[in-house]
């Protein structure tokens, strides 16, 4: 079977769609989260010095491998260092295929709450949830419990997937098309969200909060650790979405240039929903809940709803923003997996749709299970959002930074480094030295160990992540959501990478 | 991703007091250093609750603070120590909570070096991007490359 792999049409097609797939509903929820959970302005320095000593040096190698190998991740890593290499990248994909379930049953509930945001979310008179009387809880809280535990979640599920699919049904040019008209979008409505932000009281100290460092909290290896976490999840790396974005390359590329431009473009767009959502914390003086998503669903509402006029209007706008970024992120995500089924089974691109859509859509329909098992809201309501938390906690919290260390170690130590900063000097103006290598061989995989390490001893004091939650008689749950993981994940890597390979060749 | 247990607790907790409790302070934006008074109203007598402040509820930075008992006709002042969003409860002897309020704490003076990061980061994220960006675009055609998967 012979297939015509798609390329980009153009240079800025191909910045729009990767800063596409880095701006997403991380940029908007869990950078303010992570900046408001580790003090503000103590999190921001950190942040900043994760961007320049892990973020464009990882970027610039994904970049680099991917257009070096032409294939995604795992059939890249094999291409470049044998079959070894080649269970690390499934393990990534298949990690990344776990995001992608729960990330499209995070998108169906945004689907939910924007089909709220045309009415009934901002209703006067307060919603009832879960058995607990009106007045309970704020208006946005009951309506997304209302809506997570009713049957709707099951239909925005399968529409999500259905967009996705028809978004990258041809590949990259379909994608190209979408990100040409979202991204930019994405920021003007950002910016209209600051806007209105800064314009009331309180709104400018908001902002101030996020950028004035707290020295005295500084100190604290955690906030660092959070900062350098943050910088890997929001420029997706360790997913292998880069690696296959960028085997749509052109064989000359600048991918010193386009990884700092990919970057400075995701940072700048997290700087900008920085300001939108402190302004209005401050402004309307909520205090984010425990949870990462609360900040979409409960804080910004909250704060949307008690806007003098056009409460309707901005609500639609958020909601929309959200589904934007969240879909130019999800489709990348899709297309990461789709790409390394085909690299390595040759199957034409519609049959792998068709199975990476009916296997993904069970994964998320688990995600979105209305099932109550909470009704006091002690942990997170249903069985669908405790399995999404228990879930993100192993495959972002962890898999992404094993992935990435995997990554360091086949490029700087299995593979010739020499011979991929040479690919990569080739057609970059600014050349890649000893210093860089230095940098991927000891730096960035001590730094991605460290913090492995110290959540790993968190974990073992602590006891395994969600023992302690409410799951109304699903007793080890916890313990489900890590054996599921680590199956799916390893035991699919070693499965896949035994499958024959039909792609005709290539390897190390 | 944590759980919302903590704060959805102590919201349906602070939520499920009598409705009419209510606590009140005498400017909407309290500033740092700055003494002024919360008063509490709708509650039988005052003088036996408690007032206490949560600086940055559910951040890794939260600290709790007791400020005092309020009076009988539900006053007492209150000097804020930290900026940023805070969490002021009454709470009985049980250490109950009858009622709850957020407020944003204001800087006591515009913080220089908060300025300094803003305008820093904004520079340099927004002309990197800019100047990066124009690169990109201005570095030629691309060569358009279809390859064959065999």
């Amino acid at each position: 079977m012979s297939e015509v792999r798609g390329s980009w049409g153009s240079k800025l097609g191909f910045i729009l769609a990767a800063s596409g797939s880095a701006i997403g509903l991380g940029n908007i929820v869990f950078f303010s989260s992570n900046a408001y959970k580790y003090g503000g302005g103590a999190f921001y320095v950190p942040y900043l010095v994760a961007l320049f000593l892990i973020g464009i040096p990882v970027m610039i190698l994904e970049l680099g491998a991917g257009r070096f190998a032409r294939r995604s991740m795992p059939n890249a890593l094999y291409q470049m260092a044998g079959k070894r290499a080649e269970v690390a990248g499934w393990f990534g994909a298949l990690n990344a295929s776990i995001i992608t379930m729960y990330y499209i049953a995070i998108l169906a509930w945004i689907l939910g709450m924007w089909v709220g945001s045309l009415g009934a979310l901002w209703q006067a008179s307060p919603v009832e949830a879960f058995g607990l009387s009106s007045g309970e809880l704020s208006n946005s809280m009951s309506y997304f419990f209302n809506m997570i535990s009713s049957q709707r979640p099951l239909l925005y599920v399968v529409l999500i997937w259905a967009a996705n699919i028809l978004i990258i049904i041809r590949g990259a040019k379909s994608i190209e098309a979408v990100v040409k008209i979202f991204v930019p979008l994405m920021w003007v409505m950002m910016v209209v969200l600051i806007i209105r932000g800064v314009t009331l009281p309180g709104g400018i100290e908001g902002i101030l909060y996020l950028f004035t460092p707290d020295f005295s909290v500084m100190a604290d290896v955690g906030i660092w650790k959070g900062a350098f976490s943050q910088m890997f999840f929001t420029l997706s790396l360790g997913f292998g979405i880069m690696m296959a974005y960028a085997s749509y390359l052109p064989r000359k590329n600048d991918d010193v240039l386009s990884a700092t431009t990919i970057s400075f473009l995701n940072c700048s767009f997290e700087y900008i929903a920085g300001l939108a959502i402190f302004s209005l914390l401050f402004a309307f003086a909520i205090a984010p809940k425990a949870s990462s998503l609360s900040m979409i669903f409960f804080v910004v509402p909250e704060g949307i709803a008690e806007f003098p006029v056009l409460v309707g209007i901005f609500g639609f706008l958020f909601f929309t923003l959200l589904l934007m970024a969240g879909l130019t992120s999800s489709v990348s995500l899709v297309e990461s997996v789709v790409l390394s089924v085909i690299d390595k089974f040759d199957l034409p691109r519609m049959k792998v749709l068709v199975g990476v859509f009916l296997v993904g859509l069970a994964g998320s329909v688990l995600f979105v299970l209305p099932q109550v098992v909470d009704p006091g809201l002690s942990d997170d309501g249903t069985l669908g959002f405790t399995l999404v938390d228990l879930f993100d906690h192993w495959a972002f919290g962890y898999g992404l930074l094993i992935c990435g260390l995997f990554e360091l170690i086949i490029l700087g130590w299995l593979h010739d480094i020499d011979a991929l900063l040479v690919f990569i000097n080739e057609s970059s103006r600014v050349k890649l030295g000893s210093k860089f290598r230095f940098l991927v061989r000891y730096i960035l995989p001590l730094v991605i160990v460290c913090i492995l390490v110290l959540s790993a001893v968190d974990e073992i004091t602590g006891g395994l992540y969600g023992n302690a939650m409410e799951t109304g008689g699903y007793s080890g749950l916890h313990f489900v959501a890590f054996a599921g993981w680590i199956v799916f994940s390893l035991g699919g890597a070693v499965l896949f990478t035994m499958l024959k390979r039909r792609d005709g060749g290539g390897g190390a | 991703m944590k759980t919302l247990m903590l704060t959805v607790v102590l919201l349906v907790v602070a939520a499920g007091a009598p409705v009419a409790a209510d606590l009140d302070l005498g400017e909407d934006f309290p500033v740092v250093g700055k003494p002024q008074s919360v008063f509490l109203a709708g509650v039988e007598d005052a003088s036996t609750l408690t007032l206490w402040v949560i600086y940055s509820p559910t951040s890794e930075t939260q600290t709790e603070e007791e400020v005092g008992r309020f009076t009988t006709d539900g006053r007492i002042d209150w000097s804020p120590s930290r900026f940023g969003i805070a969490t002021l409860t009454a709470r009985d002897a049980d250490d109950t909570v009858v009622v709850g309020e957020n407020v944003a704490i204001l800087f006591a003076a515009t913080p220089i070096a908060g300025v300094l990061v803003m305008v820093f980061a904004g520079v340099l994220l927004f002309a990197g991007a800019v100047v990066s960006m124009w690169s990109v675009l201005s570095s030629g055609v691309p060569e358009r490359l279809q390859r064959i998967d065999t």
